[in-house]
This record gives C-alpha cells, sequence and structure tokens, in this order.
C-alpha cells in the first residue's frame, strides 16, 4: 500500500488525476471524446479538457513518471502546437501533431502530418507510425486493407526497422488480412522479418521479446513446428511470467486461438485463475480457459467456468454474449 | 480472452487504494476546477474497471 501511496503522490506532483472507466457514466463519452481503443489510455489534458499529450498502456512506475513529468513540464495544447507549426515548421512538430491527432481518432490528418514530417527530413523512422495510423483508421472504416500493405512493405525493407518495428508490422499484417486472398503478404512479411531478426550478430539493444513474438509465429505458420513455436512464444514473455496472471493468460490465449498445446496451455490458464489478484482479472482468465475446455470437447465445464467467470463480473456484456455463446455448444450446437 | 495492456488494471486497483484517492475529482469538470486552482494539467486515466 505504501508504494502505491508514494506512486499517487508522484503523479499528483505533476497533474490532477482522473481515473475513469470507460464502460460506465461519464467515462463513455470521454472514451469517444478522445479516440480510447486500448485500455488504458493516458490523456494529459487542459482544464478545459483540451488534449496536451496521450499515450498507451502502463508498464513501469519509473518510466511512466517520467513520461508524465515530460509531457507536463511542456503542456502545449493541440491548437497551440499547430499555430507554433506554421511559424516555425519543423519535421518534430510534424511528427507530434501528427501522433496527438491519431491518438484522437483524425487519421487523414494525422497522415498528412506524418507525410509532412517525412518531406522536412524526419530523423526518426516514422514507418512504423504511419502503420499504426492506418491500421487505426482501417479498424474504424475511414481506409481497406489494401492501404495498409504498401507502408508495411516499406517498414520491413528499411533496414533501420529494428525488431519492434518488425513484430508490430507484421502483427499488423496478420489482422489485416485474415481470412483475405491477401494472406500471402502476411507470410511473406513473416519470412522476411524472421530472415532480418536471425541475421548475425544480433543487436546488442535488440528487443527480445518482440523478436521472440514474431519468431513465435513464423515457426508455426511457415516451419510447421509448434513445439518451437510455443517456446518462441514463452520466451517472448516478461521475466516472471510463470507468477503472472496476466502473463499466463496472454499465453494460454494464444495456444487457444491457434488451437495448438491445448493440455498445456489449459495448465497456464488454471495458474492464471488461481493466481488472479481480483475479480475482473479472475474472469478474464475463466474465459480464456472456458474457450480450452470448450476446444477440448468439454462443453459443459466450460459454460460452468463462464457462469463463474459472469458470477463475479455480472455487468460484462461480452462475458453475457460468451454465455449465451456457450450454452448453444452444450445444447449440441457449433461452437 | 485476451486483454491488452494488462498491467493497467493493477495500477487502476492500485490507486484506487489509496486513502487520499477518496478527495479525488471523479468528472471531467471537477478535475478542470481543481486544474484551474492547482496550475496542474489533469491525468486522465481511461481504463476499465472490469
Amino acid at each position: 500500500m505504501k508504494q502505491s501511496e508514494s506512486f499517487r503522490q508522484a503523479i499528483a506532483a505533476h497533474a490532477i488525476l482522473l481515473p475513469i472507466d470507460a464502460e460506465k457514466g461519464e467515462g463513455v463519452a470521454l472514451a469517444r471524446r478522445y479516440g480510447v481503443y486500448a485500455y488504458p489510455t493516458f490523456v494529459l489534458a487542459s482544464a478545459e479538457g483540451e488534449v496536451l499529450d496521450c499515450w498507451l498502456g502502463f508498464g513501469e512506475a519509473t518510466p511512466f513518471l517520467e513520461t508524465l513529468a515530460e509531457a507536463a513540464a511542456a503542456p502545449v495544447p493541440l491548437s497551440e502546437r499547430r499555430r507554433q507549426f506554421r511559424k516555425a515548421p519543423t519535421a518534430a512538430a510534424a511528427a507530434k501533431i501528427a501522433e496527438l491527432e491519431q491518438f484522437g481518432g483524425k487519421f487523414g490528418e494525422a497522415l498528412a502530418w506524418y507525410r509532412r514530417a517525412e518531406e522536412l527530413g524526419s530523423e526518426t523512422p516514422l514507418g512504423p507510425a504511419i502503420l499504426e495510423t492506418i491500421a487505426r483508421g482501417q479498424r474504424s472504416g475511414l481506409f481497406d486493407e489494401t492501404a495498409l500493405f504498401e507502408p508495411a512493405q516499406r517498414v520491413m525493407a528499411d533496414p533501420r526497422s529494428d525488431a519492434t518495428a518488425l513484430s508490430e508490422t507484421v502483427r499488423l499484417l496478420d489482422e489485416a488480412t485474415r481470412d483475405s486472398a491477401k494472406r500471402g503478404l502476411y507470410l511473406d512479411a513473416l519470412k522476411t522479418g524472421a530472415a532480418r531478426l536471425t541475421e548475425n550478430p544480433r543487436p546488442a539493444n535488440e528487443d527480445r521479446r518482440a523478436r521472440a513474438a514474431l519468431l513465435a509465429e513464423h515457426a508455426l505458420l511457415v516451419e510447421g513446428q509448434p513445439a518451437a513455436a510455443l517456446e518462441w512464444r514463452r520466451q517472448s514473455l516478461a521475466e516472471g511470467w510463470q507468477e503472472d496472471a496476466a502473463a499466463l493468460n496472454e499465453l494460454a490465449w494464444w495456444c487457444v486461438e491457434r488451437k495448438i498445446a491445448l493440455a498445456e496451455a489449459e495448465g497456464y490458464a488454471r495458474r492464471g485463475v488461481s493466481l488472479a489478484a481480483s475479480d475482473a482479472e479472475k474472469a478474464n482468465v475463466l474465459d480464456t480457459l472456458a474457450e480450452l475446455r470448450a476446444a477440448q470437447g468439454d462443453a459443459t465445464e466450460a459454460l460452468d467456468l463462464i457462469r463463474e467467470a459472469l458470477r463475479l463480473t455480472p455487468d460484462s456484456d461480452y462475458l453475457k454474449q460468451q454465455l449465451a455463446r456457450f450454452e448453444g455448444v452444450a445444447a449440441g450446437g457449433s461452437n | 480472452m485476451r486483454r491488452l495492456h494488462a498491467a493497467s488494471l493493477a495500477l487502476l486497483l492500485a490507486l484506487a487504494a489509496g486513502p487520499a484517492l477518496a478527495a479525488a475529482p471523479s468528472t471531467l469538470a471537477d478535475a478542470g476546477a481543481q486544474s484551474l486552482a492547482d496550475g496542474k494539467p489533469i491525468l486522465i486515466e481511461i481504463g476499465a474497471a472490469w
């Protein structure tokens, strides 16, 4: 508790904290207003609610506080950033505006600003950010899947692309080409990425987890080696994953999505259930376990597990849908 | 079910457990008023508590 209190105070030194549940009350409108697409999204806003900065996710306390301190030290609203750019256009300023526009869900504007940053000679490779913008625009219906292909190929061919960029690009291509006639583009990117990531010598500061995530998919889909794929996938997890309910759930979910190592995945999910620190987390892993049991042919246990998850988090619309689905499976319907 | 950025929930819960959070704003309007009074920006953490 002391640690969380000191962390809370460290945040309070820089900003007024407003935790919002995106699925309840005012949170629904705020999530829409700020273009939230993943949890958690952190928005640094002015007193009037105008965006000053934003970023995704929470990993470690120290880098989180550094990001916050940096953003809070120079709180410039987006409108002011645009004014400053007109006076003194720089690639870095254009890229920052693009990033904020992207967060706010203005994907067309964000792309135009990224292009501007490239024209101004950005030293930072912007391919991954452009790709992310297009992927989000695609999910919102602004672009079709083909818009992703050329920028993705640019990132894959760019010698500056590191393991993180290659792995993320391959992941986006995976999402964009599922059930598509263009699936070959994803497999080609997997092969290119795996070739790049197995070159020697390895970069000293390489993101080993990103590398392992890509090589896991390559081992499964290109080499047809599920055991090797699972080993790579384990290596893609953070240290201590065996004691982390969220990581165990992630691994079990990866297996169930790919229909491999189901018995082993069941062990991971059961351990995740036992380690879950809250009802919400336990419900989440129970859902994964239910999927696993259904995939193994035990529709009755799957249904029991979903009922238990729903008992823990009765307001979850997702779990209500899952319950209806598993009731259908248990009654003899299709999965 | 896959949940991205699962660590967020831990943050949310850890912060919610802090005793001083009871005095924290619960709406954007309240946070805006406090922001003006304290001269600090608002950090909105948008997550889901389930």
